[in-house]
């Protein structure tokens, strides 16, 4: 089976905490540049830069013939703090996920003094205006609530930066629960996912990722991860990551 | 209370800011989100949560002094953070606890 090159974990400048020069569209043509053929733009708590994400990665498939697949993310801060990405096959998709989550989000004035700002940019790439509710705090649904919805929009969820010392599954909870039913997981390291599997922190069945987790257009594709499929779809990437293939 | 009282005791390390400041309540939480509406104007922070948020946060709700409890190492942005906010971060390895209790007492 053929390896495609990926970074699920990228950042536009609509996250607060995100270099405000990290235009989406800058991040699919950078990411098309450097021949990473999966990208999922994944803002806090957030899907509302992917239409620009989206009709970028169109422009590149169609207009300059760049083999890309595009997924609409969301990096969830779940109700226990934990950073949990969420991928969706389309924007739709994303979008419906990004009202469910919006709705869930303590109402908190943007302060961008403090936080940093949080822009929103248009489908041609133009700055269009500053999200006002703050992305920062956790969403009122639970780490046990997360999979559910995601999957009933047809999207996969799986908890972020396990190894990190803060908002991870692992330095929040102390443990991985497998109930949550989370069928992959995502560590800044990839060296520390063998050990934690081997250690039995982690079943040894899932699939460990990682990505860039980008925050300034530099860091995209830092991983330098790929992944085996035997085709470039959402459909493979999501059975794969589900281990089904 | 004003910091510097805390930082006679020898479990207390200040790692930036200023040694004299003013302080009004403790304050114990680890959730950022919840801390984000709670903690005191003037108030001394203690958790475990070393983050660069965790220092907005406190700067969002004017707390004057965080106090990393059991053992954690301040990260560099955080320090950097505090340091733009001039805000006091202080270190400890007593849990969090025993780091509020004794900031307790100074208060009392």
């Amino acid at each position: 089976m053929p390896l495609f090159s990926y970074d699920l974990h990228l950042h536009s400048c609509l996250s607060p905490c995100a270099d405000d020069e990290n235009n989406p569209v800058d991040l699919v043509m950078l990411g098309a540049l450097l021949g990473i053929q999966i990208l999922a733009l994944t803002d806090h708590n957030s899907g509302k830069n992917l239409p620009a994400f989206f009709a970028a990665a169109k422009q590149v498939k169609e207009e300059q013939g760049i083999p890309l697949l595009a997924l609409g993310g969301m990096e969830l801060t779940t109700a226990e703090e934990v950073h949990t990405l969420c991928l969706f096959e389309n924007c739709e998709a994303a979008l419906a996920f990004d009202r469910l989550v919006e709705a869930k989000l303590p109402n908190i004035d943007h302060r961008p003094e403090i936080f940093g700002r949080q822009l929103l940019v248009d489908e041609k790439g133009e700055e269009c205006g500053e999200y006002p509710k703050l992305l920062i705090p956790a969403a009122d649904i639970s780490l046990y609530e997360v999979r559910p919805l995601v999957e009933d929009l047809g999207g996969i969820c799986f908890p972020a930066h396990i190894d990190r010392s803060s908002y991870s599954l692992l330095a929040n909870l102390g443990l991985f629960p497998t109930d949550c039913g989370f069928p992959c997981f995502e560590v800044a390291d990839i060296a520390k996912a063998e050990e934690l599997m081997r250690l039995g922190v982690v079943p040894s069945s899932l699939l460990p990722l990682s990505s860039s987790d980008a925050h300034r257009l530099e860091d995209l594709g830092s991983k330098q991860q790929k992944i085996e499929l035997p085709e470039l779809s959402a459909p493979a990437l999501f059975a794969k990551l589900k281990g089904i293939l | 209370m004003a910091l510097e009282t805390l930082l006679q005791d020898p479990n207390f390390t200040l790692v930036s800011g200023p040694s004299d400041c003013s302080l009004s309540r403790v304050f114990c939480c680890d959730l950022l989100s919840v801390a984000m509406s709670r903690a005191p104007e003037g108030g001394i922070w203690i958790t475990v949560m070393n983050n660069l948020n965790t220092l907005a946060v406190a700067s969002l709700c004017e707390v004057h002094a965080v106090v990393l409890a059991e053992n954690v190492i301040p990260q560099e942005d955080v320090i950097q953070r505090a340091k733009l906010e001039g805000i006091s971060l202080i270190s400890t390895p007593l849990p969090i606890f025993e780091a509020a209790l004794a900031a307790q007492n100074c208060l009392d």
